[in-house]
């Protein structure tokens, strides 16, 4: 049985790290406005067991839900028959998802060298020469995270020479930004 | 006066072997047709059997159960209906696979180019899992093959394979009932595609 190899961000290390609270992806989780909960996977090569877990390769197109994203290589979380979250990787991985503010539905455009997404924590994790951005806002940094459920967005840098770089395109995205 | 009698005798003679030549060429023909018919049909039949196929080591390869054993010795091939194979596995935990009919063709007779041991598995392929007799995947396509010394089913053909949550199809695949993984591949005109409707943690 595989398990993705989750790196955690870490608030002990000295990187810079900003969080923030944002309006602009201030959910209630990813949209369900088709409430399609069918994983669909488009591949050169699948690898995978009966008992769980699956590895796909070569130009991947995979859609769930809101969510779609293209990479080179993905890993299939699956115990039990219970779909756990999926770690992409490419050059780079290509992800949008379609977030649900509450008033509207927010598409969100992504990518990086490595796509953590766990279905279990509903959080995603970009780490590889990230990129986050909406129409009201653009995140550039080492590792960003979007905490799903938590509403929140966490970026770092983690070599002091580069910084996260925050455009904002409105000042509603931000309701309280702090940065440690 | 006589020789126009010779030539005309000669003429007769010539028609009548050539046509006694025919004759003897068209009813050879059509009794050389029935003939092949008859090497098509199975020269043994034998109703439910069970096959016991060993290997090398002396362990057993196979079980294989069927309403009918057929043995064609044109083709030296034999066809076993309906048949149920149970694969016996290191892992304890044994499979079936059940089918319309399997083809076992003898090994002397494949080409050289083929070495290992095959058999050839017709209609749809159900793999089910001994123990609670559900079945795990069904196959369909055509050209699946059962190899037994490596216990790997292939096929080099377009498959989908259905499982309880998921749909699969690829241009190939091979799945090893040892470790019960499986790989498929895609093409160019074929690509693997997946719908997976899974359990999601709440």
């Amino acid at each position: 049985m595989w398990k993705l190899n989750t790196h955690r961000l870490s608030s002990s290390r000295s990187s810079c790290t900003t969080v923030f609270v944002l309006l602009a992806f201030c959910t209630t989780g990813l949209a369900e406005e088709t409430n399609d909960e069918t994983l669909r996977i488009s591949a050169n090569d699948f690898r995978g067991s009966i008992n769980g877990g699956a590895v796909v390769s070569g130009d991947v197109e995979l859609t769930y839900g809101q969510l779609s994203l293209q990479a080179d290589y993905v890993t299939l979380e699956v115990e039990d028959d219970t779909f756990e979250g999926i770690e992409a990787t490419g050059n780079p991985v290509l992800l949008q998802v379609l977030l649900d503010t509450g008033d509207e539905q927010r598409q969100v455009r992504a990518e990086a060298s490595t796509v953590v997404y766990s279905v279990t924590e509903d959080q995603i994790e970009f780490e590889g020469n990230a990129k986050v951005e909406s129409d009201k806002l653009s995140i550039t940094g080492n590792k960003i995270r979007i905490d799903v459920r938590e509403n929140q967005i966490e970026a770092e840098f983690l070599d002091s020479d580069n910084q996260v770089e925050v455009i904002l395109h409105d000042l509603d995205a931000v309701k309280t930004p702090t940065s440690d | 006066m006589k020789r126009r009698a010779i030539a005309i005798t000669l003429i007769v003679v010539v028609l009548a072997i050539s046509a006694w030549f025919l004759s003897t060429r068209m009813s050879t023909e059509i009794e050389t047709a029935p003939a092949e018919d008859l090497q098509d049909e199975p020269n043994v039949r034998i109703g439910n059997v069970e096959v016991i196929e060993y290997g090398d080591d002396g362990s057993v390869l196979y079980k294989a159960r069927a309403s009918a054993m057929e043995h064609s010795q044109h083709k030296d091939v034999v066809t076993l209906k309906n048949i149920d194979l149970r694969v016996a596995l290191e892992s304890g935990v044994d499979w079936n696979l059940v089918a319309a009919a399997a083809i076992i063709e003898n090994v002397t007779s494949q080409s050289e180019t083929e070495e290992r041991q095959r058999i050839d598995l017709v209609g749809d392929v159900h793999v089910v899992n001994e123990s609670d007799q559900k079945s795990i995947l069904t196959m369909f396509g055509s050209n699946l093959s059962y190899y037994p010394d490596e216990r790997m089913l292939e096929s080099q053909h377009p498959v989908t394979i259905q499982s309880e949550s998921a749909t699969f199809n690829a241009n190939s695949f091979e799945f090893d009932l040892e470790s019960n993984e499986f790989h498929l591949k895609g093409s160019n005109t074929q690509r693997v595609e997946i719908e997976y409707a899974p359990t999601v943690v709440e």
